[in-house]
C-alpha cells in the first residue's frame, strides 16, 4: 500500500517534470530564434536569443517557419546590438528574401555585401554567423548565399566560396 | 541554342540512347515524383524485380539531389556511383554489389547497380531514403495516370516488348567450365597493432582487379574473376581499421572480397601462389585507385596510380611533378585587393611571393608563379570565379607538389593585427601547419595560427594548399611592417622554410 502510494507520487513527479519541459520547450521554439555571431578572433560564435512575433491565427506553420527563416537571417546580417564587438557585414547589407528548399535556405542578399578589400577575416565571419545561425532553424543544415538574386563564386574581389550551400563543417 | 534547349535536347538523347539499346525507359509525362510541394520527373526508370532503377544520370535525379545540397557522380573508370554532400556525407553505390554505402555504414540496397549502354543505373529508393525523401511509386506520383502493373513504378516499355532471352545479369561471354574455375576457400583475417593482414585462400589460377573508392567513402574491394566462392557468404570483422570484411558470390564468376575502411589506409595486395594477401595499414600513403594480377602459380601485380589529379579530389595527392611549388601572389591588376594610403595589397603580395620564389629556386626546387607582374591572371575586370580558377588552373595543370596563396589582411577596424593561415581541405592542414610553424618561429609577430575556411582558391587546388593572411593593412603596427622591405624577406623566408618543412615530411 505504501509502496504504490510512493509510486503513484513518482510517477506524477515524473509527468508534471514532462509537461513542464514540453511546455517551456514549445514557447522557446515559438517566439524567439537564436542568432549567431562571430567574434573578433574569427573563432568563436556567440548565440543570442531575440523574442519574434507569436504564430498568427489562421497562419500555416509553414508561413510561420518561413518568418521566422527571414527574421533570422536579417537579424544575424543585421548583427548583434552595437556595443557588442563582432564581426558585421558591410553596412546596408539586407536580406532581401531567404527560401527554404528541403534542408537548404537560400538567403538573397543586397550587392551592399560586396565590400571589395576585405580580408578573410571579414568574410569568412560574416558569413560563418549567418549559416550558424540558418543552421540553427528545424530542417536546415545548408545556406545557399545569392547576391541580388544571382549565385556568386565570391564577392568581388573577395576570397570566400560562395558558389555551393555552406554548412558548419565548412570551417 | 539556349541552355533549357540543350538541357531538353541532352535528356531525349540519353532516352533515345537507351530505347535504341533496347532498353526499357518509361516517357517522362508517365512518372512525375512529388515531394516538399515540388515535381522532379525521372526520364531514364527501369523496373527491377527490387524496385525502380535510375541512371546516374538522369535530370531529374540531379535535380532532386542538386536541391538537397548535393550532387551525383558516375565514376565509369572505376564502377561505382557517388551522391555527395558537401558535409562531406557520401552516399556510394558500387557496381554490382547489392550493398550501398552512407559514410561508412553499410545497407542492403534493393538491388546491384548495374550498368547499361554505358550508363550506371542504381537503387532510387535507396537513393530517396538515404535523402529522407519518401519512397517512389506511381501512387506517389500525384498526375501519374492510373497503370495495370501491380509492381510499382510506370509501366515500361519491357513490360509490353517482347521478353528479353537472357536475364539482366547474364554473363555476355560463355561461363568456364566449373572445373577451370578457381575456388575461393576463405579469408582469414589477422588484426595486428597498426595493421589488420587478410588472407584469401585461392586454389587454381586466376585474375585479380581491385579498386578503392576516393575519401571520405574509402571502399575498398578486390574482384577475383573465373573464381566460385567454396563456401557461405563471408562478414567479419577486421578491428579498427577494417570496419567489416564481406566475400561473395558476385555474377560473371566472380568473387568480391569488400572491406569497409573507415579512413583511407594504406592497403597493399599480394598476389601468391595460394591466394592473395590483402595488408591494411594505418599509414595514410595510398596512390592508388585500383589496380589488378593473377594470382596462384602466374603470381604477378600491379597498381595504376591516379589518371589525374582532377579526376579524385578527394583521395591522396600524388604530383605530376613533385619539384614544382606554384605561388600565387593574391590580386592584381584590376583588382588591387585592400589599400592603405598607397600601399595596396596587390603589390605587397607580388613583392612577397618573389621572394618566396627567388629563396626556393636557390634551393633547386622549380617555382611558377600564377602571375609575375602587376596583371589580373584571368582577365581585367573579369569574374572572380574566372580570375580564382585561372590561378588554380596554373597549378592543377602542371601537377604541382603545392600551392600557396599570399594575401594581406584588412578589417573594418584597427584592432585585429597579426598573420593567419587558412586552409580548407585535409589534404591542406599538414602544409598550413608547417607554414605557421616557420611563421610563429621566424618572425615574432602575434601569430593568429591556422584557420579552416573555404577560401576559393584553396578548394579548387587539387594539390596540398594553403593561403597566408601575412598582416593586416588596417592595423598600424603591421601596416608598418607591410612597408618595411626586411620584413617582407623574412616573411618570405618564413614561407619558403614552411614550404620546404613540408615537403621532408610529406
Ligand atoms: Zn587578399
Amino acid at each position: 500500500m505504501r509502496n504504490s502510494r510512493v509510486f503513484f507520487l513518482l510517477a506524477l513527479l515524473i509527468a508534471v517534470a514532462a509537461i513542464a519541459w514540453y511546455i517551456s520547450s514549445h514557447r522557446t521554439s515559438a517566439g524567439e530564434v537564436t542568432v549567431y555571431y562571430s567574434k573578433v578572433d574569427g573563432q568563436s560564435e556567440i548565440p543570442w536569443t531575440i523574442s519574434a512575433r507569436a504564430q498568427q491565427p489562421g497562419e500555416s506553420a509553414a508561413a510561420y517557419a518561413q518568418y521566422l527563416a527571414l527574421y533570422a537571417a536579417s537579424q544575424a546580417v543585421a548583427g548583434p546590438p552595437s556595443d557588442v564587438t563582432a564581426i558585421r557585414f558591410p553596412a546596408g547589407t539586407q536580406v532581401l528574401s531567404v527560401t527554404v528548399d528541403g534542408t537548404t535556405a537560400t538567403v538573397n542578399l543586397s550587392p551592399e555585401v560586396h565590400h571589395p578589400g576585405d580580408g578573410a577575416l571579414n568574410e569568412s565571419g560574416e558569413f560563418k554567423a549567418l549559416i550558424w545561425t540558418m543552421t540553427a532553424r528545424p530542417g536546415i543544415d545548408a545556406v545557399a548565399v545569392r547576391v541580388a538574386g544571382s549565385k556568386v563564386a565570391t564577392l568581388n574581389g573577395g576570397s570566400f566560396e560562395l558558389d555551393e550551400p555552406l554548412r558548419r563543417s565548412d570551417w | 541554342m539556349n541552355r533549357y534547349a540543350v538541357r531538353i535536347g541532352s535528356a531525349l538523347a540519353l532516352a533515345l540512347s537507351f530505347q535504341l539499346g533496347q532498353f526499357a525507359t518509361a516517357s517522362a509525362a508517365e512518372n512525375p515524383y512529388g515531394y516538399d510541394g515540388k515535381r522532379v520527373v525521372f526520364e531514364t526508370l527501369v523496373q527491377r524485380s527490387g524496385g525502380p532503377a535510375v541512371s546516374a544520370d538522369d535530370p531529374g535525379l540531379h535535380q532532386l539531389v542538386r536541391n538537397a545540397g548535393g550532387s551525383v557522380t558516375w565514376d565509369a573508370d572505376n564502377q561505382y556511383v557517388l551522391v555527395t554532400f558537401p558535409g562531406p556525407t557520401v552516399i556510394s553505390f558500387a557496381i554490382g554489389d547489392a550493398h550501398y554505402l552512407i559514410g561508412s555504414v553499410s545497407h542492403p540496397a534493393a538491388f546491384a547497380p548495374f550498368v547499361r549502354d554505358g550508363h550506371a543505373f542504381i537503387p532510387l529508393n535507396d537513393v530517396l531514403r538515404a535523402l529522407k525523401l519518401p519512397a517512389y511509386s506511381t501512387a506517389a506520383a500525384d498526375a501519374a495516370p492510373a497503370t495495370s502493373t501491380p509492381l510499382p513504378g510506370p509501366v515500361s516499355t519491357a513490360d509490353v516488348a517482347p521478353a528479353p532471352t537472357t536475364p539482366p545479369f547474364a554473363t555476355p561471354m560463355p561461363s568456364p567450365q566449373p572445373d577451370q574455375l578457381a575456388q575461393v576457400t576463405g579469408v582469414d583475417v589477422q588484426v595486428q597493432p597498426g595493421s589488420v593482414t587478410i588472407r584469401i585462400g585461392i586454389t587454381g589460377n586466376g585474375a585479380y582487379e581491385w579498386h578503392r573508392l576516393r575519401a571520405p567513402d574509402n571502399r575498398w574491394w578486390i574482384d577475383v574473376h573465373t573464381a566460385r566462392l567454396a563456401t557461405a557468404p563471408i562478414d567479419q570483422n577486421g578491428g579498427a581499421l577494417v570496419s567489416a570484411v564481406r566475400v561473395r558470390q558476385q555474377p560473371a564468376d566472380t568473387v568480391r572480397v569488400a572491406l569497409s575502411l573507415p579512413a583511407s589506409e594504406q592497403v597493399d595486395v599480394a598476389p601468391g601462389n595460394d591466394g592473395i594477401t590483402i595488408v591494411v595499414s594505418n599509414r595514410i600513403v595510398a596512390a592508388a585507385t585500383r589496380g589488378s594480377g593473377t594470382f596462384g602459380s602466374i603470381a604477378t601485380a600491379n597498381a595504376s596510380p591516379l589518371a589525374s589529379p582532377a579526376a579524385s579530389p578527394g583521395a591522396r595527392y600524388v604530383p605530376s611533378n613533385p619539384r614544382l611549388i606554384v605561388l600565387d601572389p593574391g590580386h592584381g591588376g584590376s583588382d588591387p585587393g585592400a589599400v592603405r594610403g598607397s600601399l595596396q595589397e596587390k603589390m605587397v603580395t607580388l613583392d612577397i611571393a618573389k621572394r618566396v620564389r627567388d629563396l626556393l629556386v636557390d634551393r633547386g626546387w622549380q617555382v611558377v608563379m600564377t602571375r609575375t607582374d602587376d596583371r589580373d591572371v584571368f582577365a581585367a575586370n573579369d569574374s572572380a570565379h574566372d580570375e580564382l580558377q585561372a590561378r588554380d588552373d596554373v597549378a592543377n595543370s602542371r601537377g604541382a607538389r603545392l600551392l600557396v596563396s599570399v594575401h594581406v589582411n584588412s578589417y573594418v577596424n584597427s584592432g585585429p593585427h597579426g598573420v593567419a593561415t587558412y586552409y580548407y581541405k585535409a589534404g591542406d592542414l599538414a602544409l598550413a601547419q608547417a607554414l605557421s610553424r616557420r611563421i610563429a618561429s621566424e618572425l615574432g609577430i602575434n601569430n593568429n595560427g591556422v584557420i579552416k575556411d573555404k577560401l576559393y582558391v584553396v578548394n579548387h587546388a587539387v594539390m596540398p594548399a594553403a593561403l597566408v593572411e601575412t598582416a593586416y593593412i588596417s592595423n598600424p603596427d603591421d601596416f608598418a611592417l607591410l612597408q618595411s622591405g626586411s620584413w617582407r624577406q623574412r616573411m618570405a623566408q618564413a614561407i619558403a622554410d614552411g614550404i620546404v618543412d613540408f615537403t621532408e615530411s610529406n
